[in-house]
């Protein structure tokens, strides 16, 4: 082991590894019960995380999206250009620039604080609401249809593909050997895929054929969830390595 | 300007390769109006035991007992997210429950929109069960939309106030271990469900009850024992048994070499 | 009585999207766009509701000297630290994240605790595997072996004969069952998120809105 100096208490970045290196005990003490220095470094992180996100809101989204495009539109209006003070261009075309448009989201912005001012104008909260919600939804339906069901029924059967030449080449596959191996593997991959997803029928009891495929279902389930479980604890441990490693190199300048 | 009104209309075109998309969704849409239909002219569907969904109630009733609060969140992400929004609906459901047997309901949210909604959303529950003195608009509180500071200030809650039963509902991320450990630490019990696949083990090992990917959006429509909704996990069935169809069948043709069933589903050029 | 405006509302605001996702056309493809926006900035507006109700839970413990009202002191200290260095105070062109006091605090506060946080994974997993690994059924039996062989096969500590294949077992782990479940489960989700949304657009679930003006 070698040592070097401690990380200097007075200059900005000694100060600062001192701090982080106090915060890490505080939090590393959770480990043992709950304490005072817990506490103050939980209270602290919500404080000063909270106003973090403010400022990237205000200098990432609300100055440069609302504010700055609606002082644009207004000093357009103020020359007499209505046009280019609502973002448009002479042939009435939207332009890329949307200035006194903004003045929607400004509305949907403000009817949120409505229901807190009085509960007779929630309503006009629920708009916000419900255009909020309704726009997440209308993406959510092709999008979870394209990526999450269908990618995943192309995966399923491409993977019998790759047996035949033809098949392969209009799929973009590399044909294969239909050797005894990936023979098996690809009837697992595929009586595993239809009896878990034979685990999640909700209307059907679970009786005979389908009992027995619920069955096989939750045996593929349950060594997939080990698979990833085992999968991620060397990950989680490099995270306690990476702080071990502040700790002793940076802040006590302990080299191991 | 009528002309020019058509004359933009007439500029609409389909974007390619969206057609397997759109048959399913209208394949989809059509099974969800007919089974909206026959629950709307009295049919009832009967709908198999969900372990996790059944024990919400004596998870409930165990926090009564106990003279103990539930703790329930909605995950860490915003009300744009679909299983935010399933989480909404789950609470709303919890909330009733809670309201009729006067049990605390604390739900520290991790976005103000979501915030703003379970306020709302318990708030109405309490109404609806006639409690609406009971309902305590603090227990419903921000914290951070920063991921860890958020889960240290639940972790605080957790083991200060000792909640005995904790509902895990929504969207997480690595923190999800954090909270579930933590929750079972105190001894509650926890009700846990994500569609977070990479996170799922961590429930499964740690909660009581875990709602596995789509049990948490059948959850609403489980918990809420109105026809109409349950309608909708007839068709989610149907759906899926289509699918189920389609991957047993394309499979066996795919593998005599047929592109057919590829292509249905746009796998092949 | 109340929710059919905003009922509509959100059938209008789903079916546009939807729309714009199927269909080729300049108006909605611009208004698609533009939605992104619009939502960051009502994203920005409900951040002052959350801190508001920050404030009125701190304020709340500090007036009634509940316990750990101190600590309420500590979170607002940290959040007037950010707010003047990240709104109020300028160092030349450096302004908000930039700003060198701003970015030391965030440097120095922030990012710390939340990597110490994280690294507490490390404690938790290993508490929840001992906890969890004991094999009394059969399911908990095949999570327990799937999950030390993938560990095994990650690291190859055991070596020499069988062990040899360890890395090779952990890829089929995880491109056989591993993968047929991640298919099932994503599947289902797909369904279900696509069912849950369909539900809100045509209004069938409204719950998420809330009630009366009472």
């Amino acid at each position: 082991m070698i040592f070097n100096l401690i990380a200097p208490f007075n200059t900005p970045e000694g100060l600062g590894i001192w701090i982080a290196a106090f915060l890490t005990l505080c939090i590393f003490s959770f480990l043992y019960k709950d304490n005072p220095f817990y506490k103050f470094a939980e209270h602290l992180f919500v404080g000063v995380s909270t106003g973090y996100y403010i400022s990237i809101y205000y200098w990432n989204t609300l100055k440069p999206n609302l504010i700055d495009e609606l002082r644009k539109g207004f000093s357009a209006l103020g020359e007499g250009n209505v046009q280019k003070a609502f973002g448009l261009d002479e042939n009435g075309s939207i332009i890329a620039e949307p200035h006194l448009r903004m003045v929607v989201p400004l509305m949907l912005g403000i009817f949120i604080f409505l229901i807190f001012i009085s509960r007779k104008n929630a309503w006009l909260s629920r708009i916000s609401f419900a255009w909020y919600i309704g726009v997440a939804s209308g993406i959510a339906i092709p999008a979870s249809m394209a990526t999450r069901v269908l990618i995943q029924a192309q995966g399923s059967v491409r993977d019998f593909c790759i047996f035949n030449a033809g098949c392969a080449n209009a799929a973009g596959l590399d044909p294969q050997t239909a050797t005894t191996s990936l023979w098996i593997n690809s009837a697992l991959l595929l009586i595993g895929t239809l009896c878990a997803v034979a685990y999640f029928f909700f209307s059907l009891p679970s009786k005979g054929v389908l009992k027995a495929m619920n069955k096989v279902g939750i045996y593929f389930l349950m060594i997939s969830f080990g698979a990833s479980f085992g999968y991620t604890v060397m990950a989680r441990i490099s995270l306690l390595i990476g702080r071990f490693q502040f700790l002793f190199y940076d802040w006590l300048g302990i080299n191991i | 300007m009528i002309f020019n009104f058509l004359n933009l209309i007439f500029q609409i075109q389909i974007k390619e390769g969206k057609g397997p998309v759109f048959l399913v969704l209208v394949l989809f849409i059509c099974a969800l109006v007919f089974f909206l239909d026959k629950a709307r002219k009295g049919a009832s569907f009967k709908i198999r035991k969900i372990a996790g969904l059944d024990a919400v109630n004596e998870a409930i009733g165990r926090a009564t007992e106990m003279g103990k609060s539930i703790l329930y969140t909605t995950g860490l992400e915003t009300a744009s997210h679909i299983a935010t929004i399933a989480s909404l609906t789950i609470l709303s459901r919890v909330a009733k429950r809670a309201a009729r047997y006067g049990t605390r309901l604390q739900v520290p949210s991790f976005d103000p929109i979501v915030m703003t909604l379970s306020q709302e959303i318990v708030r109405e529950s309490y109404l609806e069960e006639g409690m609406i003195d009971s309902f305590r608009k603090d227990d419903i509180f921000y914290l951070t939309q920063e991921q860890f500071a958020y889960t240290a200030a639940v972790e605080g809650v957790l083991i200060r106030e000792k909640p005995a039963t904790v509902f895990l509902m929504g969207y997480f991320y690595a923190e999800s271990l954090l909270l579930a450990e933590t929750g079972n630490s105190i001894g509650a019990i926890q009700i846990a469900g994500t569609d977070a696949v990479t996170q799922l083990p961590f429930f499964i090992v740690s909660c009581d009850y875990t709602l596995i990917g789509e049990e948490l959006y059948a959850a609403s429509a489980y918990l809420s024992e109105d026809s109409s909704i349950i309608s909708s996990l007839k068709a989610q069935d149907f759906g899926k048994a289509l699918l189920w169809i389609f991957l047993f069948i394309g499979s066996i043709f795919t593998f005599f070499g047929s592109v057919k069933f590829l292509s249905i589903i746009g796998g092949s050029s | 009585m109340s929710n059919r405006g905003p009922l509509a509302v959100a059938f209008i605001a789903g079916m546009l999207m939807i729309g714009d996702y199927f269909l080729d056309w300049g108006p909605l493809n611009s208004y698609a766009e533009w939605v992104q926006k619009y939502y960051i900035i009502i994203a920005a507006f409900a951040i002052v509701l959350g801190v508001a109700s920050l404030f009125k839970l701190h304020l709340g413990k500090l007036k009634r000297k509940e316990d750990g009202w101190r600590y309420s002191i500590v979170t607002f200290f940290g959040f007037f630290a950010m707010i003047v260095t990240g709104l109020f105070m300028t160092s030349g062109d450096l302004t908000g994240t930039k700003h060198p006091w701003n970015a030391w605090l965030y440097t120095n506060v922030q990012l710390p605790l939340g990597a110490t946080m994280f690294s507490l994974l490390a404690f938790f997993i290993a508490s929840a595997a001992y906890r969890a690994f004991r094999a009394r059924s059969l399911e908990a039996t095949l999570l327990l072996l799937a999950a030390c062989l993938v560990m095994l096969g990650q690291v190859p500590i055991l070596t020499g004969g069988v062990f040899e294949s360890l890395p090779e077992i952990k890829q089929w782990i995880l491109d056989i069952p591993n993968m047929a479940s991640k298919r099932a489960i994503m599947i289902g989700v797909g369904l279900g998120m696509m069912s849950t949304a369909l539900k809100i657009i045509f209004g069938i679930e409204r719950t998420y809105l809330g009630g009366s003006e009472e």
